[in-house]
């Protein structure tokens, strides 16, 4: 049995009814879909306008601290150039390392005329140490150090102690001690032996 | 199994031809009023449960179990669509859509529904036509036809054999009220409208009776009385058995209109005059105001299945079941069947669930007709 033969609507309205309701059919689905399409777009739409917003204010505020990251840069490599330039005009300073060393060596213990005591040895080694220790080191100008190792003799214990003294006082020295201590049991003189760095100042000739 | 993009369209375009919808209404237009029945498939638990449970056992499976009668609800017309009681009087297109237009029950709730509309007897011919006949057919119907067949309009036809004697039922109705009905239809809210030839949605309601062991049905209403033999349920449905998914419909036979012993016509056989309006439930029609229309009807009756059992193939045993006002009407079973002298019933609902009624006794048989109209729609 054929169901459709049983329908008596013409044939032609049938036709144009089941037209319309397939029409209407996906229309509504093909809308929705659309209109799923188009919200889907606009979200995304939206949220890629907000991204670029965001770059763009990024931008804007890395902006000062980009500058300022370049001058910085610009600043170091400039400091590095005077750095190079300041060395080789220190090592053209003619080196008077010595001469300082010794005077200073001279002033501390030969101040005083009477005193007993006797500089026997004294072994300098100057080399460009950092000062230890040195409370100065922002205050003075750039400088080195000379390592000393001076013999000192002395006709009794407190002789040695002023000298001593004197050494420790001396604005040159620093990091005085004492290494040996001795006594000759001939003569009944003291030795000592003593270790200091000798602040050695650059000077730039005039 | 992967699904294609052609299967999804198709299926998409079935689902808007209605084909794959769970629910449909049916619309029966009688001319005293309109009756609408809303049916769903049984998808539900309980109706598949049923449907298995009759899978099972060995009687013949009754088609009305898969369905579930959702809601229904009848409207009267004002005036019925004929006036007088001859035969050869049409109604026209225009009243028909008026009617419609006025007395449609609405739907209230869900989307648009598919709908099949059985239309009312007095709009449609029915023949069965000898051979030397079948030349001046179309001219005949374009006659008898009358009101209903505007200038221009189609001639809408479906015929079915009756049993194997070789002769043919015509059953033809004017194209262009089909075409203004469907029309109608969508305009009101419903999709995909089918108008069903009325012996065919006659024998699917005997098919969806209760019992459904009967052959021959009586729609009988206040302005038709239409008389059918079909195929018998029993014999269609165990051809069925291998698809329980989709019941054969059976097929009509003999269908005869029995236009002169409506219920209006009870007045002609002498009865006191009752009117339609004030007694549409039957409550008041006695015993005695219906006597006479019953015996003479069930002359006819007689007449017509004598007739019948004389073509070859037609089986005119069992039951008869009576659809439509005439079956609500106390005693009117008794009466027909003492003067018949064979079982006569009401038509009742053989499906799943019914709408809740305010009336005491069954009215099922008021909505036969829209119920199966509905459920050719799903099946």
């Amino acid at each position: 049995m054929v169901v459709a033969s049983i329908n008596l609507i013409p044939l032609t309205t049938r036709r144009s009814l089941e037209i319309r309701g397939i029409a209407k059919g996906w229309a509504t689905l093909l809308s929705v879909v659309l209109v799923a399409c188009i919200s889907i777009g606009a979200i995304a739409d939206n949220r890629l306008q907000q991204q670029r917003a965001l770059v763009d204010a990024l931008a804007e505020t890395c902006y000062s601290t980009e500058q300022l990251m370049q001058r910085v840069t610009q600043l170091s490599s400039h400091k590095q150039r005077l750095a190079e330039v300041e060395g080789s005009l220190t090592r053209l300073i003619p080196g008077d390392d010595l001469l300082q060393t010794l005077g200073a060596i001279a002033t501390a213990t030969n101040a005083d005329p009477t005193s007993s005591t006797k500089l026997r040895q004294a072994h300098i080694a100057i080399q460009n140490a950092q000062v230890p220790n040195s409370d100065f080191a922002d205050a003075l100008p750039p400088a080195t150090a000379a390592h000393v190792n001076l013999t000192i003799w002395g006709e009794n214990d407190r002789d040695i102690q002023s000298c001593l003294e004197k050494l420790r006082n001396s604005p040159r020295f620093r990091e005085v001690r004492i290494r040996t201590s001795s006594q000759d049991s001939l003569s009944d003189q003291r030795q000592i032996e003593v270790d200091a760095f000798v602040y050695v100042t650059k000077e730039v000739p005039k | 199994m992967p699904i294609t993009l052609p299967d999804l369209a198709k299926t998409i375009s079935r689902f808007c031809l209605g084909e794959i919808s769970t629910e449909s209404v049916g619309i029966d237009i009688g001319c005293h009023g309109v009756t609408v029945a809303n049916v769903s498939y049984g998808t539900k638990k309980k109706a598949k449960q049923r449907s298995d449970e009759d899978a099972a056992s060995p009687r013949p499976t009754n088609p009305s179990r898969r369905f579930i009668w959702e809601s229904r609800a009848a409207n009267h017309f004002t005036s019925p669509l004929v006036k007088s009681l001859d035969e050869g009087e049409a109604p026209t297109t225009k009243s028909v859509i008026n009617a419609l237009e006025h007395h449609l029950p609405r739907q209230i709730d869900g989307g648009p529904r598919p709908v099949n509309v059985a239309l009312p007897p007095a709009a449609t011919i029915l023949r069965w036509p000898l051979q030397e006949q079948i030349s001046d057919l179309a001219r005949t119907i374009r006659n008898d036809l009358g009101n209903s067949l505007l200038p221009g309009d189609t001639i809408e036809s479906c015929g079915w054999p009756i049993g194997k004697s070789g002769r043919k039922m015509i059953y033809a109705v004017s194209g262009g009220m089909t075409r203004a009905i469907a029309e109608s239809l969508v305009h009101h809210g419903f999709r995909t409208p089918r108008v069903d030839s009325r012996p065919h949605v006659l024998a699917r309601a005997l098919q969806l009776d209760a019992i459904g062991d009967s052959r021959i049905i009586i729609d009988w209403s206040w302005h038709d009385c239409t008389l059918l033999i079909s195929t018998a349920a029993a014999e269609q449905t165990s051809g069925s058995a291998s698809q329980p998914q989709q019941p054969a419909w059976a097929t009509p036979e003999l269908c005869r209109p029995l236009h002169g012993y409506c219920l209006a016509a009870n007045q002609r056989m002498g009865a006191s005059p009752v009117s339609q309006n004030r007694n549409r439930r039957g409550e008041e029609l006695q015993r005695q105001h219906m006597l006479p229309l019953f015996r003479a009807a069930a002359e006819e009756i007689q007449r017509t299945l004598r007739f019948a059992e004389a073509l070859q193939g037609v089986n005119t045993t069992g039951p008869i079941v009576i659809c439509g006002p005439a079956a609500i009407i106390p005693d009117a079973t008794n009466l027909l069947s003492e003067s018949l002298e064979r079982e006569v019933r009401s038509w009742r609902w053989g499906g799943v669930k019914r709408p809740t009624s305010n009336s005491p006794e069954t009215d099922d048989s008021l909505f036969a007709v829209a119920i199966a109209a509905a459920c050719g729609m799903l099946a």
